[in-house]
């Protein structure tokens, strides 16, 4: 190959790389699940941005957004309720988030019953993970 | 001035010969989590508390009202709660 299409070659497997690293298989199927309990054939970023930043009622005071704890940029480090660093919330910056059912499901629940005071809908919850995954 | 010489000199010696027994560097007096799913669980939002801090009472209380862990939603699956609460009780202050 000459230098050209050698650059070339590499530019094009660098981005291919980069795409790749951001797309999951679990984290797609975890989305995919919640598609087809909400009943859609896709979500919203724009739906799930108001969401995660809008203010609810039915949860606790302290925690009427989901703000208070993972502050208004996904791409920032957000705190506990006791000061404890919690990693960004965007997969951009921490590509390992959403890749297990177990701990999306625990957050989802934890999370959601001190904001809203209760459950979050397949729908929302799809629509916050495609939210944070687009960023 | 020679008196002062040779009561810091006795000074220094003996804090040079106590002084381990004050030291923070030794074996810890409370053991280390050792459980690696309570270390794992108990971490996510602050210190995971060492087990010997509480009396398996206190373990016990904490452990059944997860879902109100002093305001916050800590809740874990069924699994999750049995294998940390054992553990925290085996391993507890007045074990």
């Amino acid at each position: 190959m000459n230098q050209k299409t050698t650059a070339i070659t590499v530019l094009a497997l660098g981005i291919a790389t980069f795409g790749i690293a951001k797309a999951d298989p679990t984290r797609d199927a975890i989305i995919a699940g919640f598609a087809v309990e909400a009943g859609v054939p896709s979500f919203s970023a724009e739906d799930g941005k108001a969401f995660f930043q809008g203010n609810h009622s039915g949860g606790k005071p302290e925690t009427p957004s989901c703000t208070p704890c993972h502050t208004n940029s996904p791409h920032a480090a957000g705190k506990t309720r006791v000061g404890k660093v919690i990693e960004p919330m965007a997969v951009s910056v921490t590509p390992a988030r959403f890749t297990n059912p177990e701990t999306v499901a625990k957050w989802f629940r934890r999370n959601c019953s001190s904001v809203l005071g209760r459950e979050c809908s397949a729908l929302e919850k799809g629509n916050i993970l495609t939210y944070l995954s687009s960023l | 001035m020679k008196t002062l010489m040779k009561n810091s000199i006795i000074a220094a010696t003996l804090v040079a010969i106590f002084s381990p027994s004050f030291s923070t560097a030794d074996e810890p007096r409370v053991g280390k989590v050792t459980n690696a799913l309570t270390l794992e669980e108990c971490s996510a939002c602050h210190m995971a508390f060492q087990p010997g801090f509480l009396p398996e009472r206190s373990w016990r209380a904490i452990m059944k009202t997860l879902p109100d862990h002093f305001g916050e939603d800590a809740s874990l699956s069924a699994e999750a709660t049995q294998e940390i609460s054992d553990y925290l009780a085996a391993n507890a202050m007045d074990k």
